[in-house]
């Protein structure tokens, strides 16, 4: 970037000094780094996103090899988690076109239960825990994005709307969606748990 | 009305799932030592004297073009994925390829969950450079769009399965090897070094001088703490050092040498 007047201290050279310093001395997350801070979260985004279970180390492992090979497209400006979510996203559909060509899997959303005995409320916080995510399977998957990025993330719109390469009122109406969504199936499963 | 009970319970809901977000350690740790391989250049540097030059030169062009070298400059590492790195890919899409075919693993399901293990575990190790994303997060300015790989169809990654592998030493299918270093990962997590350093052994001997070296040799370092085999393992953990400055692994390897009492 330029910010500085062309006349100023030498000019072309000294800024052209000054920017490949900055190039060769930028922050830039280091891949170690980022792996380690980052693949529990790329793991429950897949999870989130539907991937099936036994398919989550290999995922993981895609996402952070394009993560690798886009690292330097990653701006510093920008929050990490939209961005390494686009990543998720993208292996997660492709992930998910390749199942729906073999119908023969199924595909499993919900969580390997826990067969230790648990006390009564343990029990019903699974249950809790289950329904949720069963709530969460069932949401079209571009809606099921944002849902996740803006209410289980914590991003705000307009980041996941970047993370996601899509105009921020798309982002606000799919959000809106899979509120009335998300409330519509909870009811729907909830009726017929009882 | 029953829509504001719902509302509450749809709360706890969204609340259950963002406090869900169980990891499992041992996959991860998998994952990061299949990322070493096919990712960094510890392994590669070691490799480069195996490769043919033509093919270690057309690849890293190839892969030179995919990626800016500021990138590989950031890392530190010297050659970033080169031949040995896009065997691993080609080996990751063949396993994949036969994997789908395959019934779906149920073990994998029944697995041991860690709750929050790994990322708190690992943080430790520090993450200055890595932006926290609630510092920009106040501005939420979009600039301008950068390149979404996400939206462009797996190109690369297609050209990459049409890479012949030309490293000598590699064999066309990883899959055996694969399974062997798994063996052994499982055994150290189930708490049986001893099988663990035999099947590592064995895989010594089966492939000396295999692309999944690396890999190998952090395994190694990590079934001797496991096995209490301290001197041995501090001897293992600091050649895996010097051989793999830049390695991936290095940071688990320490953490197992830094578990030692």
């Amino acid at each position: 970037m330029d910010r500085g007047g062309a006349g100023q201290m030498g000019g072309v050279k000294w800024r052209e000094a000054q920017s490949e310093a900055a190039q060769l001395t930028v922050i830039r997350p280091r891949f170690p780094e980022l792996f380690e801070a980052y693949a529990g979260y790329v793991w429950t985004t897949l999870r989130r996103l539907g991937a099936r279970p036994s398919e989550l180390d290999d995922l993981t492992h895609d996402v952070f090899v394009q993560v690798f090979r886009h690292l330097d497209e990653y701006d510093q400006a920008r929050p990490i988690k939209p961005w390494l979510f686009g990543f998720a996203f993208w292996i997660a559909s492709e992930d998910r076109r390749r199942v729906r060509r073999r119908p023969e899997l199924v595909v499993d959303t919900l969580e390997a239960v826990d067969l230790n005995p648990t006390p009564v409320e343990h029990l019903l916080a699974q249950e809790r825990r289950e329904l949720a995510w069963a709530v969460l399977s069932e949401l079209e998957l571009d809606q099921r994005a944002v849902f996740i990025l803006h209410e289980l993330d914590g991003c705000p719109i307009p980041e996941v709307a970047d993370g996601l390469g899509i105009p921020v009122p798309t982002a606000y109406s799919r959000l809106r969606l899979a509120r009335v969504d998300f409330n519509r199936i909870a009811r729907r499963l909830r009726s017929r748990q009882r | 009305m029953a829509d504001v009970d719902d509302s509450a319970d749809n709360a706890l809901l969204i609340t259950e799932l963002r406090l869900d977000t169980a990891t499992e350690a041992t996959a991860l740790a998998a994952v990061r030592e299949r990322l070493a391989v096919s990712l960094t250049a510890g392994h590669a540097t070691a490799a480069s004297e195996r490769r043919t030059p033509s093919a270690s030169t057309s690849v890293r062009r190839k892969f030179v073009a995919a990626s800016r070298s500021g990138l590989l400059a950031a890392l530190a590492v010297g050659t970033a994925l080169g031949a040995a790195g896009h065997a691993l890919v080609r080996a990751e899409l063949e396993r994949r390829a036969e994997r789908d075919s395959a019934v779906e693993k149920s073990s994998v399901v029944a697995k041991k969950r860690d709750v929050l293990a790994p990322s708190a575990q690992m943080l430790p190790a520090a993450l200055p450079a890595v932006p926290v994303s609630v510092a920009s997060a106040s501005s939420g300015v979009v600039t301008s769009a950068p390149t979404r790989p996400w939206l462009l169809p797996r190109a690369e990654i297609a050209q990459l399965e049409a890479v012949p592998s030309a490293a000598p030493g590699t064999s066309d299918s990883l899959e055996p090897e694969l399974r062997q270093l798994d063996q052994a990962r499982n055994a150290i997590a189930h708490g049986e070094p001893a099988q663990a350093l035999a099947t590592l052994a064995a895989h010594a001997q089966l492939h000396p001088s295999s692309i999944l070296q690396q890999e190998r040799d952090a395994l190694t370092v990590k079934a001797l703490v496991a096995a209490k085999r301290y001197a041995e393992a501090r001897a293992a953990g600091d050649s895996f050092a010097l051989r793999y400055p830049h390695s991936l692994l290095l940071d688990s390897v320490q953490h197992a040498l830094g578990s030692i009492p």
